[in-house]
């Protein structure tokens, strides 16, 4: 049922295709290759100057682009867009490329062997180890601050995607293998646009061929594996536009919404997921802090059994740091199990603490985020001189950014004071989100409005705690 | 380990009547000690924010800082108007910055080993200014801060803030309990 | 549409593949390991040849003939050689002429003469800041002495060189070496860079005015 080409905003609530230029655009078959080309090219320049060029900091085109500029961006683009970054990703593009043998056109040979990735391994678990592997590099490591860790990081992953892509199906390194993967996809929740089937019926009754899933002669189907027909989440979904352009019905819309729908209306989340989401949202809140509090002590006691080297390559430190993670990712599930466990036992249910725990895990993800968001505006509001500094050594010595450009200066925007409100502001708002989240999860799980108040309570409780830990842990520079 | 979603089930039905009174009790045992417990981890922290001395020679204080993941030791730095300070730090970790911007202070930090800062007059107006991390160095970056406390300034409000905003958070969190309430659920 | 049938193999292609990805990932394995490295050095057989001398807190530069000249002056694309000599690698009374010259000329808006630039200078060297860090604009030069890690600190031992030339003829181990194309046309400075990346910190309290202006010119 192809959507009333009507005037005004409200096309971008049904669908932003029925404006003219984004339908054209959407519909060219190499519009995710047009996308994906700029970034190639920038990762590419990236690369070089993080594997060649000058290891001074601040004149390293490469680890300020990639860990102040990209992952700045990427975070801002978790509250609009979702998986936006995975549409432009030329990590991941790379893989597909040899897979499809094909830069953008529908190509009916393969390089790959298509195998299907093994039942076991279809879930976020080792996404969630990976991501935690990825965290440890930068914290035991300082791969942020290391040029070579850097280019080697961007190397290593590109060459696992191109692996993966000629073995497995679809994009089977993407899904499963991706370091960021499950932190990209849940906090996607969030985002305010989907990819989403406007009419069921239409699937269901009038559509044999699922081609959205199958592909057909004109397009692919999902890389990700994806039913668009039914699916729900942004979790998985990229937006790199096959199925809108696979579907004969023309029955899969690109909208906008209020952020933070998928918190509360996908399917309830699976263990893994729900893990996933406390790891992520721990890794915001709880882990910093624990660290903080605890690897002084502990590298000490295991400089004791482990042989002290000079840092970054020290054995104790490192070890320290990794069962920290550890101990974190374990605190954080924990603390939502409990309170997921006790919210039951307010509610009076018979059964649904595990529920409780995967609904209040993903309703939290917006506390989570939106901290993020706030150690950001931190950063980029001290760094951004920075960014001028190595694009102007870069282009001195292009692509290798040995050059010396002169001196660095540092300015700030706002004051400390300054800062914090903001980042005040930042913090409610995830934590607004987060209760509605909460709220609709225990409204949507337990029969009965006592029973869902009273299970509301003591997560709404949880909210409010790591709210608290966020406030006092942005506050250091004020007291 | 179970892939199907959890519960594409009907709502969970009740054993026990739910009880406010239970809930309420619940949530205030699990939010009150650890609530209580951040605050004052955060306001006290152990160790961290003696103030240092330093060695004056040839009229320049020297003052000697340890930087770590995530904060300097000592956090707190007390210089008089106009005198002349150097800072001697060091790293015992990994990669960090030493930045203090009003004084034009920015230096690179390198594990295990000392690094000078020039000598600068705190020619600035009585007040607390901050140093600052300035080179990104994990998780915990934006919390490495600390202060040079010039002169003895007035009391600032800006510690304030986190207590506000503490309070804020409370009443934001009490409200929507009480908006979801009256809505019935 | 039509359904479309299961990708075809092309098996040129899949072999094709594989060997190029494992020609990558065998590159990337060696270059982790240190076997190839990705940073060359360029080659300087025949090109014009410089000695830089920094010294607290300036630089004076030499000809091949270990004449001092003003600047450096070469052809565009022309490979350049300089060899670094600190000061401090020098005798007491070589170091101190060229620390002379800082008093001569004022520096820091201090006046010229001024015996704080003297204090200043000692204090440095008993502090230990001693190391330079060597930057040209818009180069690829970024060079680090190692005067006190050489020397095990002790400078202005007995035998010393007194001169450039004798430092260069002795090969002096504090000499550090370094090449570069000037692919640029203009004028350059010379200068002490930002605090090292090696955590050296700076050369003490000139390093902020320690800018050798428009020391490279390439026509």
């Amino acid at each position: 049922m192809a959507p009333a080409a009507r005037k005004g905003l409200g096309r971008l609530t049904r669908d932003v295709r029925e404006f003219l230029l984004v339908r054209r655009i959407v519909n060219l078959r190499g519009f995710q290759f047009l996308v994906v080309l700029p970034t190639t090219a920038v990762v590419t320049v990236v690369t070089i100057s993080a594997a060649v060029g000058i290891l001074h900091p601040s004149f390293n085109f490469g680890t300020v682009f990639t860990w102040v500029v990209w992952w700045g961006a990427l975070l801002a683009s978790f509250v609009v867009f979702g998986r936006a970054w995975c549409l432009v990703c030329p990590v991941g593009a790379v893989g597909e490329w040899i897979q499809r043998l094909s830069l953008w056109w529908r190509s009916p040979y393969t390089a790959g062997l298509q195998l299907r990735w093994p039942r076991r391994l279809r879930n976020l678990w080792l996404a969630t180890a990976l991501f935690m592997v990825f965290v440890w590099l930068d914290n035991g490591y300082g791969m942020s601050n290391s040029p070579r860790l850097t280019a080697g990081l961007i190397v290593v992953l590109t060459l696992a995607s191109a692996w993966i892509g000629l073995f497995f199906e679809r994009r089977a390194f993407c899904q499963y293998l991706c370091p960021l993967t499950a932190f990209i996809g849940l906090h996607s929740l969030f985002s305010m646009f989907e990819l989403r089937r406007q009419d069921a019926g239409t699937c269901r009754a009038r559509c044999a061929g699922k081609d959205c899933f199958r592909g057909n002669t004109q397009a692919y189907g999902c890389p990700m594996g994806e039913f668009p027909a039914v699916m729900d989440s942004n979790l998985h979904c990229i937006l790199c536009t096959e199925c809108v352009k696979s579907c004969a019905h023309n029955n899969l819309a690109l909208r906008f919404r209020p952020p933070g729908r998928d918190l509360w209306t996908s399917r309830r989340p699976r263990l893994d997921e729900a893990v996933a989401a406390a790891v992520v949202v721990g890794m915001a809140t709880i882990l910093p802090v624990l660290t903080l509090a605890l690897l002084p002590g502990l590298r000490a006691i295991l400089a004791g059994v482990l042989p002290a080297g000079s840092p970054p390559n020290d054995a104790p430190r490192l070890v320290a740091v990794g069962l920290l993670f550890v101990l974190g990712a374990l605190v954080s599930v924990g603390v939502m199990y409990a309170f997921g466990r006790g919210a039951r036992w307010a509610a009076g249910a018979a059964t649904g603490g595990r529920a409780l725990f995967a609904g209040c895990a993903q309703a939290l993800i917006p506390v989570g985020l939106f901290k993020f968001l706030a150690d950001l505006l931190d950063h980029g509001l001290r760094t951004w001189g920075a960014v001028f500094d190595v694009t102007r050594a870069l282009l001195l010595d292009f692509p290798w950014n040995r050059a010396v450009p002169g001196r660095v200066t540092v300015i700030h925007l706002l004051t400390p004071a300054q800062v914090y409100l903001v980042q005040i502001g930042l913090v409610f708002c995830g934590l607004l989100f987060s209760l509605y989240a909460v709220h609709r999860v225990s409204r949507d799980l337990l029969g009965g409005r006592e029973a869902a108040f009273a299970a509301f309570l003591p997560m709404a409780g949880l909210a409010f705690l790591l709210t608290l830990l966020n406030l006092w842990s942005l506050a250091v520079g004020l007291l | 380990m179970s892939e199907r979603p959890l519960g594409d089930l009907p709502r969970f039905p009740a054993a026990t009547r739910p009880s406010l009174r239970r809930s309420v009790a619940l949530t205030l045992l699990l939010v009150i000690p650890p609530a209580a417990l951040i605050v004052l981890m955060a306001v006290w922290p152990p160790g961290a924010a003696s103030t240092a001395e330093g060695v004056v020679r040839d009229g320049v204080r020297e003052i000697t800082i340890r930087a770590y993941t995530w904060g300097f030791s000592p956090r707190v730095v007390s210089v008089d108007p106009q005198e002349t300070v150097r800072f001697l730090i060091q790293s015992e970790d990994i990669h960090h910055g030493f930045a203090i911007n009003e004084l034009g202070v920015n230096v690179q930090l390198q594990p295990e080993r000392q690094t000078r800062t020039p000598a600068v007059r705190a020619d600035l107006p009585e007040g607390v200014y901050t140093i600052h991390c300035s080179i990104f160095c994990g998780l915990g970056h934006v919390s490495m801060k600390g202060h040079l406390v010039v002169g003895q300034p007035a009391r600032s409000l800006a510690g304030l803030l986190p207590w506000a905003a503490s309070l804020a958070g409370l009443m934001m969190v009490a409200g929507f309990a009480a908006l979801v309430r009256r809505e019935g659920g | 549409m039509a359904p479309a049938p299961p990708a075809r193999r092309i098996p040129v292609a899949s072999v094709a593949a594989l060997v190029f990805l494992t020609a990558a990932t065998g590159f990337v394995l060696l270059v982790f390991a240190g076997r190839i490295p990705l940073v060359s050095e360029e080659a300087s057989a025949d090109g014009p040849v410089f000695y830089l001398v920094p010294y607290h807190y300036g630089f004076a530069i030499y000809d091949r003939q270990f004449l001092e000249i003003e600047r450096i002056e070469v052809e565009e694309g022309t490979a350049v050689t300089v060899h670094v000599v600190p000061a401090l690698a020098l005798a007491r009374e070589t170091f101190l002429a060229y620390a002379e010259r800082t008093l001569r000329a004022g520096i820091g808006g201090r006046p010229p003469g001024d015996p704080h630039i003297r204090h200043r200078i000692e204090e440095d060297l008993k502090l230990g800041d001693v190391e330079h860090i060597i930057g040209i604009t818009a180069h690829p030069v970024h060079v680090t002495t190692n005067v006190a890690e050489v020397l095990g600190g002790r400078f202005f031992r007995e035998g010393a060189p007194r001169t450039v030339r004798e430092a260069v003829e002795r090969k002096n181990p504090a000499i550090k070496t370094f090449t570069f194309t000037a692919k640029r046309v203009g004028e350059f400075d010379v200068l002490c860079v930002d605090s090292g990346i090696g955590g050296e910190g700076t050369c003490g309290w000139g390093h902020q005015w320690m800018v050798a202006k428009k020391a490279l010119a390439v026509r």
